[in-house]
């Protein structure tokens, strides 16, 4: 399984790293939304995307959005992992195509739970 | 002093009672000194995934006192936390595939359907048993009651609520159920809805006693409770949960407990994978 963590937070990350490589996971990194795309379109082996929403350049909304209505990863979840924590911003993001959500403060295994639920 | 990685993951007297008043300050759980061993064990895990070096360095992440990140990682660490949506998945998906298309035939004429959660502790169970109920379809204009009980009152008090932190939210719950099923009050708290809220009712009750008044079940969710008691007290558990369990009806247990050896009555049964139990009356209706 390989997971992209796209996070403008280097401690975020590196926590989505460690505990995500602990399980075997590949993990793959991107800063914000513009770098994301790059690696979605360089990478078609991604299996699933965690994915902040306020970033610099481009935020996760706007990425989310752009990856499906383009449709250029069909076959990649995505999992919203953010502080944005109101319902209308999880609705929001569930109409634009996201596929779970998880709220900022995390825990290990809430991230692995809803990782293996979406990758199946 | 040289730091050897034996030192590194040793809390100081001083940081081991800070960790004990932080926690207890979060969660109203007291965590004693003497639980070091405990507490240092899985404060490690904190360490690696945080990357911090030293329990020294994990300390000082909290006194600053603006790290909720890290405060909400050592606060998951030293909490036993037993208690999610969908627990242990596979009784459920049996629920939702099999068994509750089988009670809607059986109890056709009827048209009530009552399911016991045994141990309901803060409610997790009985609301994940309400929302298959009610994504199924099946029982609408139905008489739908799901009787929990607990031994503890304050656990009781919060299934009785149905309100839960970000944290108890976010444990096992699929987010189409989330927003489905809940309201947010506010950032850290949802509530259950009423269509959910009103299938359930809660009683406590000491699983040794009588449970004749509880009334007749269709199903008993008992799941890991029998695992705490010796064998004359599971004997004893069963034999109440027999009295109140239709001749048809299913009881299921957690993983590791079975009814073989202690309580001939009840014969195990695999519906999806999951293993129930059954009087011998009703086996055949289960069993295709």
């Amino acid at each position: 399984m390989k997971v992209l963590t796209v996070d403008d937070s280097l401690t975020v990350r590196t926590m989505v790293r460690n505990i995500l490589e602990e399980e075997g996971i590949k993990v793959v990194e991107a800063e914000n939304g513009q770098e994301a795309l790059d690696v979605v379109t360089s990478q078609q082996d991604i299996n699933v995307i965690l994915l902040d929403w306020e970033m610099p350049i481009m935020d996760g909304f706007t990425f989310l959005t752009e990856v499906r209505t383009k449709n250029l990863a069909p076959s990649t979840k995505i999992v919203m992992l953010t502080t944005l924590n109101k319902m209308s911003n999880i609705l929001k993001a569930i109409e634009a195509g996201a596929d779970e959500y998880i709220m900022k403060p995390f825990t290990p295994d809430v991230v692995l739970e809803k990782i293996h639920a979406v990758a199946g | 002093m040289l730091e050897t990685k034996e030192n590194t993951t040793k809390l100081s007297t001083e940081d081991l009672r800070f960790v004990s008043e932080f926690f207890y300050k979060k969660t109203g759980i007291q965590l004693g000194e003497e639980k070091r061993y405990l507490i240092e064990s899985r404060l490690k895990t904190v360490l690696r995934i945080a990357n911090l070096n030293t329990m020294d360095e994990l300390c000082q992440e909290l006194r600053k006192g603006f790290n909720v990140q890290v405060e909400t990682l050592v606060i998951d660490a030293l909490t036993t936390n037993e208690t999610s949506w969908f627990r242990d998945g596979k009784p459920f998906v049996a629920l939702e595939k099999t068994i509750l298309k089988k009670m809607a035939e059986l109890k056709a004429t009827t048209r009530t359907l009552n399911i016991w959660s045994a141990a309901s502790s803060t409610g997790q169970e009985i609301y994940t048993i309400a929302m298959i109920i009610q994504e199924t379809g099946l029982f609408n204009g139905w008489n739908v009651k799901i009787t929990g009980t607990d031994i503890s009152q304050s656990a009781l008090q919060q299934a009785k609520e149905g309100v839960y932190s970000q944290l108890e939210i976010s444990r096992g719950m699929p987010v189409k159920l989330l927003i489905k099923y809940f309201d947010q009050v506010d950032d850290n708290t949802w509530r259950v809805k009423p269509v959910i809220k009103n299938m359930a009712r809660f009683s406590a009750h000491n699983l040794k006693s009588d449970a004749t008044y509880l009334g007749k079940f269709d199903m008993v969710f008992c799941r890991n409770v029998l695992i705490y008691f010796d064998l004359q007290s599971k004997q004893q558990i069963l034999g109440h949960i027999r009295k109140v369990l239709h001749p048809s009806g299913l009881l299921c247990l957690g993983g590791s407990e079975t009814t073989y050896g202690v309580d001939d009555y009840f014969q195990p049964i695999f519906i999806d994978n999951a293993a129930f139990y059954v009087s011998e009356e009703g086996k055949s209706l289960w069993i295709k």
